[in-house]
């Protein structure tokens, strides 16, 4: 510490203080104050008040109270053999994409930052940033090198993708608070374009950062690759079989390559793909071919597969292997409470068999199901609301996450109150007789109307309404519309379940759709619609953040995630420790592994499945052709060009600079004001009793 | 007028007592009204009081002043009224010279603060009898003597004691410049009640008592002192330091003290003799005996005056 620094003349100071104060409080001994001194004037004249320490301990003690406190407030700021002036702050990103595992690069990229860290000078200032999906903080500035370094040598190659701007906002982000005055980032990834090209428009965020791509080796990669799988069930004559159609990516130039697919574990096909005839469209092109695939399989059971090039040495082992599962069929439970003769005929046995199991419900007290048994689609007319059971019925279904159809072909106050409730308002004038109408206005992006986009299944705007009840949207969301601007259909919010209204009922005094082609289809689009399926989407990349919502009709407070193993659909011994993630509100939050595979769902406790997803890695990460050094950078940095207003960072090197929390944070800081205090009542204690004792 | 009994009012004074109250105000009543209760009658009853007239007895009225004579007479219950002569301007005049902030270990309180108390006990005599009283004090940290005009006012009570609960000793002598303050400030004739302990030169004083006495001032003197001062009870030596000068003396009370005990009582003699020549009552109150002989002078010269 300098002698001219404040906080030393402060100190200084105050180590003068307590001598004086001492000085001046020291309690004279047979000193007499009298006012009559005059009569005693051939007294002799007694010696100035020696100005000098009589109770030595005591002055020591308060000397060495204010020296603590000194000390205390000026330890954050002191300066000894282990005060460092920090002259660079450096941040490594080390890309952990699967693309960086080409060549073994990323082990030793791994191994070579693992050995700067553990090199680096103690003036500079490290922190580290691993590069996945997201951008991970390693080390930050102040964690110890050591434990820095071992942390780097801990990982392991991932099968991720990740977005370079990520890892460089968070290393900016590091390096605004940093103490160093050159600030650097240093990149240790193979630099693939398509990384780069990803935020090519982003703003200029670096200011004042150099930043170091390390050169990638100048070197042909060869590599093949398999590209997420096109999977289906389809039935034929009876049996299910199936079908899988599979891209081979290629880079260089190869020879035939096998491909295998397995289902359980078991080699299921092989496929042979020749290549390109021509070199030169071979070493140009990207798809070296499309594999297929078919097998017949057990509906009623998963199916779990994965496909892989066979016998392939390339570059980049990690993309040579795909995987996807199908759920298994399962007929979804309809209670149909309606009188409709179409209806009823639809949803027969004979027409949905294999699809739908229907339940008839002729009177209200066949509807008792339990929970486990209920029905995954309730399908009513409006005239059965007027039983509270079925009104309760109704209510129940949509609150544990069940679809309901409601055709609407009666109103009478109480169907009006429950449509309301539902967010539906009847108008007053039902007895007015209606125009006939056909759709005019649909909301076609609806998934109920998905199939009806193109003519295969039917024209809906052949569908006339001779009848149908006013009602109007009070909180529900109109998805057709008459000529005459009422609406026809309704999608209701009324609660997890899905609740589809229909203005009309399916009876030919009301419609001729049920003699129309697109009944059948349309009525088996509503009831899987509302069915409330889990999302279909089971298929993502490596470490991807994914939000789950629970299927219908499951209830849990946890989702377990965990490896599976394809061929018992158990949990697979040598994969990722199972993870329990909490659900709320029916919404489960994690993130996936970050390597290729199947990923089991299961919720609470059960040992059957809920889902399997598939971890798949993403193609892009098979295009290998890098740009070094990238052209993004420079767009990416603040020069005085794009920001004449920031003020450029001074040269000389910074000392710690501690902020107020930090230096709170301080132990010995507390120590030693501890220890002040302490000695100060000490101080107090002997004062009081040397006072008393006089 | 009777000339209290000493050895009762003695009785009824507790130093102790005295060192406990805190306030000036309940100091100065519980002398007056000791001094009071003391007497077998008033003090005052019959004091420049003259009767001017009769009124008919209303009940509640004090059957004291009923004259029974008259209802033995006329058989009429009839109440005597008088009316009291207020002719006589008093001013308290307190020294406070940093020597009377000394206080002996059997005083009741400092020198300042004995002279504090008998002023506002005097005052509070005096008020009862409607006697104007006024107040004059120099501090050393004021520039301008502090001087409350002299009134009979029931609130003069509380201004006499703001004033002189917000005294405090400090500095060096000054008598003689308070006195030549109130030879400029006092005008018609007055008595003037001094509390001092007069530890001044007589040199510089002499000629301002002699300028009061010239003026027909009539001049109370009451000089308090520390039982510390008149008897020098000191055994160990000691470092001696002078209040008002500042000088420090190494003293061996033993052998010092004759020497000093002669030279006080020499002061006393002097000023004992200059008051006498001038004809000014002067009595030594001891911070550590009871202050009965104050108002007992008070009272005799205020009767000798009327």
């Amino acid at each position: 510490m300098s002698l001219l620094y404040p906080l030393m003349a402060l100190g200084a100071l105050a180590l003068g203080v307590p001598i004086w104060l001492h000085l001046r409080r020291r309690d004279e001994k047979n000193l007499v104050e009298f006012p009559t001194l005059r009569f005693l004037d051939d007294q002799p004249v007694a010696q100035a008040r020696p100005m000098w320490p009589r109770n030595w301990p005591l002055l020591l003690l308060r000397m060495l109270c204010l020296l603590l406190l000194v000390a205390a407030f000026t330890w954050p700021y002191h300066e000894n053999e282990q005060t460092i002036i920090i002259e660079e702050s450096r941040v490594y990103i080390l890309d952990n994409t699967l693309s960086h595992q080409v060549g073994s690069r990323f082990s030793t990229a791994q191994d070579k930052l693992a050995e700067q860290i553990d090199a680096a000078d103690i003036r500079v200032q490290i922190g580290v940033i691993e590069l996945g999906s997201t951008a991970r903080v390693l080390a930050r500035f102040g964690d110890d090198n050591s434990a820095a370094a071992a942390s780097v040598r801990k990982l392991s190659p991932s099968a991720e993708r990740g977005d370079f701007v990520d890892a460089f906002r968070t290393a900016a982000e590091m390096l605004s608070t940093s103490l160093g005055a050159k600030r650097r980032i240093v990149l240790l990834s193979d630099s693939q374009t398509n990384q780069w090209l990803l935020d090519a428009d982003t703003p200029p965020f670096l200011q004042n950062i150099e930043v170091e791509v390390l050169k990638v080796p100048d070197k042909s990669v060869d590599n093949l690759a398999l590209s997420a799988p096109q999977a289906r069930r389809s039935t034929r004559d009876g049996e299910a079989w199936v079908e899988v159609a599979v891209t081979v990516q290629s880079q260089g130039t190869h020879g035939p390559v096998d491909i295998v697919f397995r289902d359980r574990g078991q080699e299921v096909d092989r496929v042979s793909l020749q290549p390109v005839s021509d070199t030169a469209e071979a070493e140009a092109a990207t798809t070296f071919g499309t594999a297929f695939a078919q097998w017949k399989t057990d509906s009623t059971n998963w199916t779990v597969a994965e496909i892989t090039l066979d016998d392939n040495v390339d570059d980049l082992p990690g993309d040579n292997r795909v995987v996807f599962s199908i759920p298994p069929i399962r007929e979804g439970k309809v209670d149909l409470i309606a009188d409709s003769f179409f209806l009823r005929r639809a949803l027969s046995p004979e027409v949905m068999k294999g699809r739908w199991n229907i339940s008839v419900a002729d009177q209200d007290d066949l509807l008792d199901r339990d929970e486990e048994s209920g029905p995954d689609v309730l399908c009513l007319e409006s005239h059965r609301l007027k039983s509270a059971k079925v009104r309760s019925l109704v209510r129940d279904a949509l609150s544990a996450g069940r679809g309901v159809i409601l055709f609407v072909d009666k109103i009478t106050p109480v169907i009006s109150g429950f449509l309301r409730d539902m967010g539906i308002e009847a108008e007053a004038s039902q007895d007015e007789p209606v125009q006939p109408a056909t759709f005019r206005y649909v909301y076609a992006e609806h998934p109920v109307f998905d199939p009806f986009r193109t003519a295969k299944y039917g024209n809906l705007a052949e569908v006339e309404f001779k009848n149908y009840r006013r009602l109007k949207v009070r909180d529900a969301t109109s998805l057709a519309f008459s000529a005459s601007g009422d609406p026809l259909m309704f999608e209701a919010n009324a609660g997890p379940g899905r609740l589809l209204v229909f203005s009309f009922a399916f009876d030919r005094s009301d419609t001729n759709w049920p003699i129309h082609p697109t009944f059948i289809p349309f009525l088996d689009q509503a009831l899987q619609y509302v069915r409330g399926k889990p999302a279909t989407w089971t298929s993502f990349q490596p470490a991807e953040s994914v939000v789950w919502e629970l299927p219908a009709g499951v209830q849990a407070e946890q989702v377990v995630l965990s490896a599976l193993d394809p061929a018992t659909l158990g949990v697979a011994a040598d994969a990722f420790e199972p993870l329990v993630v909490d659900v709320n509100e029916r919404k489960a939050t994690f993130a996936l592994p970050s390597q290729v595979g199947h990923v089991a769902v299961r919720y609470d406790l059960a040992e059957t499945l809920g889902a399997i997803l598939d971890v798949n890695a993403s193609p892009l990460e098979s295009e290998l052709r890098y740009e070094s050094p990238p052209t993004v950078l420079a767009g990416w940095q603040r020069t005085a060009d794009n920001d004449a207003s920031e003020t450029l960072a001074s040269d000389e090197p910074t000392t710690i600079s501690l902020s107020k929390m930090e230096a709170l944070q301080q132990r010995n800081w507390w120590y030693l004001l501890t220890a002040a205090m302490a000695l100060f009542m000490v101080e107090t204690i002997w004062g009081l009793t040397a006072k008393h004792k006089q | 007028m009777t000339v209290p009994n000493h050895q009762r009012l003695m009785e009824r004074f507790d130093p102790k007592v005295m060192s406990l109250l805190q306030s000036l105000d309940l100091k100065a009543r519980y002398i007056v009204e000791g001094f009071l209760n003391g007497l077998h009658r008033s003090p005052f009853h019959g004091v420049s009081v003259e009767f001017s007239e009769y009124r008919d007895y209303q009940p509640g009225d004090d059957l004291r002043h009923l004259d029974w004579q008259l209802y033995a007479r006329s058989n009429r219950l009839c109440i005597k009224k008088y009316t009291q002569e207020t002719n006589v301007r008093v001013f308290a005049v307190v020294d406070t010279s940093a020597s009377m902030k000394y206080q002996g270990s059997d005083a009741w309180g400092s020198k300042l603060e004995v002279s504090k108390t008998l002023a506002v006990a005097l005052t509070s005599l005096m008020l009862r009898q409607n006697d104007a009283v006024g107040l004059l004090t120099l501090e050393e940290s004021k520039d301008v003597a502090e001087f409350i005009r002299p009134s009979q006012k029931p609130s003069q009570f509380g201004l006499m004691i703001n004033q002189l609960q917000n005294l405090s000793a400090a500095g060096g002598p000054r008598l003689a410049e308070l006195l030549q303050h109130m030879i400029r400030l006092i005008h018609r004739r007055s008595i003037v009640l001094l509390f001092s302990d007069l530890q001044e030169d007589t040199a510089g004083i002499t000629e301002a008592f002699q300028q009061l006495r010239f003026m027909g001032h009539e001049c109370m003197i009451f000089q308090v002192l520390d039982r510390d001062e008149l008897e020098f009870p000191f055994t160990d030596s000691a470092v001696f330091h002078d209040l008002e000068d500042g000088t420090r003396r190494l003293i061996d009370p033993t052998a010092a003290r004759a020497s000093y005990l002669s030279k006080f009582e020499a002061f006393l003699t002097e000023y004992r003799d200059l008051f006498q020549t001038l004809e000014m009552p002067h009595c030594v109150v001891r911070t550590d005996g009871e202050p009965w002989e104050a108002l007992t002078l008070f009272l005799n010269e205020r009767r000798r005056l009327m």
